[in-house]
């Protein structure tokens, strides 16, 4: 890894490239690439931009920021428009969903900008001869993040009699929200046999299965499927663990482990991943693990535990030197911070979804069913094995 | 009445192989797997039993050619033969109790029908154990068998004959079948025969490689280092034998010799009881160790449905975590009592290590003091650091680590690079098992303000300066500050933080985009964009001749553009690209410099 990058811009992105493609998914590999986005700027060739600013939308979709990614699309639509013979509108429209998806997830943009948004794709996605089927998918997942379940049903119910085609998500990723789709309606059964085409390995792309393997812990919970359930916990956690992107789906893992009783590994992912949860620019990804660490935190007060070790990343506002919390209070900044951001999403979605939400995790002490992972001969690492 | 569907066998085999196997060619090892689950059931009744399979290719001048399958297992029955060979994907040996329906097909295999992608006839015949009469078994694609029984007296195993199809020549010829064979079953326990017309050869050895007899252990290693530079083509760094109750797996691990991309999905070569599954999984070692390259057998592990990998349970989760425990123990040692060895592994392999080290406290202790970071003053490890340093202030950003680090580096300041993947991780670890040590996160402004301070009467002297400047860059949100450092040719300092580099490249977008995105961008930077004049500083140098002489001039008109001037220019050597605001800046600047040249 070399600190000296050429001086010829050209030269210095084709650099900066090589060593991006060397990394996973996740900030290396984006700080790299947005490197070479300023070099490709520098360069002054509007292609070049263009198509590392692509490059960045990918990874950043792929790596957690979707901050970054939106901002660089929004630069590569604008280019598109000045100049729509000079690039592909399959390519533009493809990423066009990601963003589109994307928007639900920051509580600052209005309901207005996102469904003028969702109108500019669809608009653009009819005139380029496509159906609707990529746009009404992406509806359906923002309504699935506004809380809205009615139109939820709605849009599910018209866009199974859509055609798919190119532009459509690939068909995992479709069932994935059927999944999710019943899991948020509270139909265990419905979302387990929805998953069952993706645990059984017959369908799957670049982040399915590992998102199912999260979204059907609460369903295989609810119907006391617990062998099952943690089977799935052990091998879905250490797919998600490393990328940030994820930070949702880990928090689907550790609320089980909360509800399993398992208590001590719950705190252990907490210390791993809030450093993760509380940077993460998703505000709805970060209120989704901020509510599972409430939950934890109520179940431990419920045991009767007034102290809690742990490590909190250096810097947070729920940082204490000592290391070693009340239990109480914990909670309660948890829920102080979750109840802030839950307001945001409701007052810009229009409902209470969120706050009610959180009232609900009050509950969660009586809702435990105790069930721990056999035990096995040496001392698990918590990590990555 | 009730009345069937019609199926085109097939049709539906060619779909089945597209979905769940790789190609064509698993038709050899489902013929091996059907002889060897008949020979391990043969020997369930005659312990001693040698088995032996053959495979005899025969090309005959005019005409098609043919494959002809052999092994001396167990044989059928003819009830056997109707039950078995008629139901697709039913199969004597291998319906282990308790699958899922899901795996039904991958379970049991589709088994020999598989050879209807290369044959359009196949047929099979077989004389049981028990000594009953041999049959003979035609089947057609379109699902229809004919049965026969022989008067032949036949020893007892089975034989399967197929007749080339058009397009699939490929696989009817010697050297193809002799390669798959040896890719399939080259490890199998009994001895694999190919007859063709160049001869016959028997293509394995009973052998395991990693059961290497060799008593003396450099031999050993010898033999080990060339069997794998035989299977994976490559020439290794060394070889770890690998071991696991869980499973039953035992094999090898090689050390790579080049440091293989983060990115890239590990390829393990594993063996369900000695027959190939995969020379491509991903499953069977932990993340951390991809810097080695394995072959495996696994006596107690369950395949997929496809049969082409293992089956994810909390079984293989242990053997990963045994086997795992192989390699991590191999680098202990190494660390220990090789530390020549290591090293060099350590300058391959620093990313496989520091995963490693970042995820497992008791590798973190062993290895921390061997891992190089990149420092402002170059790579150095952690205890080198700190003989020269007593706080470990590390930078978590790559972008400005690259700001601050030669200006660090001139002025002596101690600053880690925190920005590669498991460096932040590695530095955290650090503080929580070392608490004497401070270790702290920085941002690159806080480096720029450990660079030495004017005196009173320089700050007094500048102030008029500094004001000038502040104002002269309010609007483009970039604070000032004038301190002392080398090289003093250097006249500032430009350095941003991650918020103040998210905004800039937002505003860049702003500029272009159309109004809906460009309202969608304003809420997106919110409320953060109301403080972001601390996100980015223009550190002027005191030491250089240039700014000496701009903060003698104070407010006069010349420094406001000039001050100006030198933020463009500083932004360009961040390699920051400029907005539109900035160029028309650096035009206005650069034109009343050449005026104020040409009118003097």
């Amino acid at each position: 890894m070399n600190d000296e990058l050429p001086d010829d811009p050209r030269s210095a992105v084709d650099e900066l490239m090589e060593q991006a493609y060397e990394f996973e998914h996740g900030s290396t590999q984006i700080a790299l690439i947005e490197e070479a986005v300023r070099m490709a700027d520098l360069s002054g060739d509007p292609d070049l931009a263009f198509g590392i600013r692509q490059e960045l939308i990918d990874a950043s979709t792929m790596g957690g920021r979707p901050d970054l990614a939106l901002v660089a699309f929004t630069w590569c639509l604008a280019q598109f428009d000045k100049n729509p013979q000079d690039y592909d509108a399959h390519g533009i429209l493809w990423k066009y969903k990601w963003i589109l998806a994307s928007l639900a997830e920051f509580p600052q943009l209005t309901r207005e900008q996102i469904d003028a948004a969702a109108n500019d794709m669809e608009q653009r996605t009819v005139n380029e001869g496509y159906t609707r089927h990529a746009v009404e998918t992406m509806r359906w997942k923002l309504a699935m993040d506004f809380g809205d379940h009615d139109e939820m049903q709605r849009i599910y119910e018209r866009t199974r009699k859509i055609r798919r085609d190119a532009l459509s998500d690939c068909k995992a990723c479709v069932q994935n929200c059927t999944v999710e789709h019943y899991m948020l309606l509270g139909k265990p059964k419905l979302a387990l046999r929805s998953a069952e085409p993706i645990l059984s390995g017959r369908m799957g792309c670049s982040e399915i299965p590992e998102i199912t393997y999260g979204g059907v812990l609460r369903p295989l919970f609810q119907l006391d499927r617990l062998d099952e359930a943690m089977t799935t916990h052990l091998k879905g956690y250490r797919l998600v663990a490393r990328n940030p992107e994820f930070i949702d789906t880990v928090a689907e893992h550790l609320r089980f482990l909360v509800m399993t009783g398992n208590d001590g590994k719950a705190l252990q992912l907490i210390s791993r991943h809030l450093p993760a949860a509380l940077a993460n620019p998703s505000l709805l990804k970060r209120l989704r693990f901020f509510f599972a660490t409430v939950q934890a935190f109520l179940a431990l007060e419920a045991k009767g535990q007034e102290s809690v070790k742990l490590r909190l990343p250096p810097g947070s506002s729920f940082t204490r030197a000592e290391g070693v919390y009340p239990a109480g209070e914990l909670r309660q900044e948890f829920e102080d911070a979750a109840r802030e951001l839950a307001m945001q999403f409701d007052e810009r979605n229009g409902n209470s979804y969120y706050q009610n939400f959180l009232e609900k995790l009050r509950e969660t002490p009586k809702q435990i069913k105790p069930f721990s992972a056999p035990a096995r001969k040496r001392k698990p690492q918590e990590n990555d094995e | 009445m009730s009345h069937k569907f019609q199926v085109h066998l097939s049709g539906l085999i060619n779909l089945l192989s597209n979905h769940l196997y790789s190609g064509p060619e698993v038709f050899v090892r489902e013929l091996l797997q059907n002889g060897v689950d008949a020979i391990r059931a043969r020997q369930l009744k005659e312990p001693r039993f040698a088995g032996k399979m053959t495979l005899e290719l025969s090309k005959p001048v005019k005409g098609v050619p043919t494959i002809t399958f052999m092994d001396n297992g167990v044989g059928l029955t003819e009830d056997e033969v109707h039950r078995f060979l008629a139901i697709i994907g039913e199969s004597s040996k291998r319906a282990d109790a308790g699958e899922r329906p899901t795996d039904f097909i991958g379970q049991f295999g589709i088994g020999l029908l598989s050879c209807f992608l290369v044959s359009d006839e196949i047929v099979v015949v077989s004389r049981s154990m028990t000594g009953t009469p041999a049959v003979e078994w035609r089947g057609k694609p379109d699902g229809t068998y004919q049965l026969k029984t022989l008067d032949a007296d036949l020893d007892a195993g089975t034989q399967v004959f197929l007749r080339c199809k058009p397009g699939s020549e490929e696989f009817f010829d010697a050297e193809r079948l002799t390669e798959l064979a040896r890719h399939y079953g080259g490890l199998l326990p009994f001895p694999i025969t190919v007859v063709s017309n160049s001869g016959s050869d028997v293509i394995n050895t009973d052998e395991l490689p990693w059961k290497e007899s060799s008593a003396n252990p450099r031999t050993r290693q010898k033999n080990w280092m060339k069997f794998g530079q035989d299977l994976f083509g490559m020439k290794f760094l060394d070889a770890i034998p690998l071991m696991s109750q869980a499973g039953e797996a035992e094999g090898l691990a090689f050390v790579l010799p080049h440091s293989p991309s983060l990115s890239a999905k590990r390829s393990d070569r594993v063996y369900l009881k000695r027959m190939l599954l995969s020379e491509s999984a991903d499953k069977l070692l932990p993340d951390w160790a991809f810097f080695v390259k394995a072959i495996v057998n696994a006596n107690d592990l369950r395949p997929t449905a496809s049969r082409e990998s293992f089956y994810e349970d909390q079984k293989l989760e242990q053997a990963r975590e045994e086997l795992g425990e192989c390699l991590r123990r191999y680098l202990v040692d190494l660390s220990r009592n090789q530390p020549e060895k290591f090293r060099k592994l350590l300058g391959v392999h620093q990313l496989a290590i520091e995963a490693l080290a970042a995820a497992d406290d008791d590798c973190f202790r062993l290895f921390i003091e061997w891992l190089p970071f990149e420092t402002a003053e170059g790579r150095m490890t952690l205890p080198e650091y700190l003989a020269r340093h007593d706080v470990v202030r590390y930078i978590p950003d790559l972008d400005q680590f690259r700001q601050i680090s030669r200006i660090a580096a001139a002025q002596g300041i101690g600053v880690v690079n925190g920005g590669y993947v498991y460096s932040t991780d590695l530095l955290e670890k650090f503080a929580e098992l070392n608490p004497d040590v401070q270790v702290i996160p920085v941002e690159s402004s806080e480096v720029a303000h450990a660079l030495e301070d004017l005196t009173e009467a320089e700050q007094d002297a500048a102030e008029v300066f500094l004001q000038t400047a502040e104002s002269a860059l309010r609007s483009y949100r970039c604070a000032v500050d004038l301190r002392k450092f080398r090289p003093s040719e250097l006249t500032s300092l430009y350095s941003i933080n991650s918020e103040g580099r998210f905004l800039r490249s937002l505003e860049q977008s702003q500029e272009a985009a159309d109004s809906m995105w460009s309202g969608v961008l304003n809420n997106l930077a919110g409320s953060s964009s109301a403080s972001a004049a601390s996100r980015a500083t223009l550190c002027f140098n005191q030491a250089n001749p240039l700014i000496q002489r701009l903060v003698t001039l104070g407010k006069q008109p010349a420094v406001r553009p000039a001050v100006q001037m030198l933020y463009v220019q500083a932004l360009l050597m961040a390699h920051q690209p400029l907005s539109s605001k900035e160029w028309k800046l650096f035009n206005e600047g650069l034109l009343t410099f050449v005026e104020s040249g040409l009118s003097t």
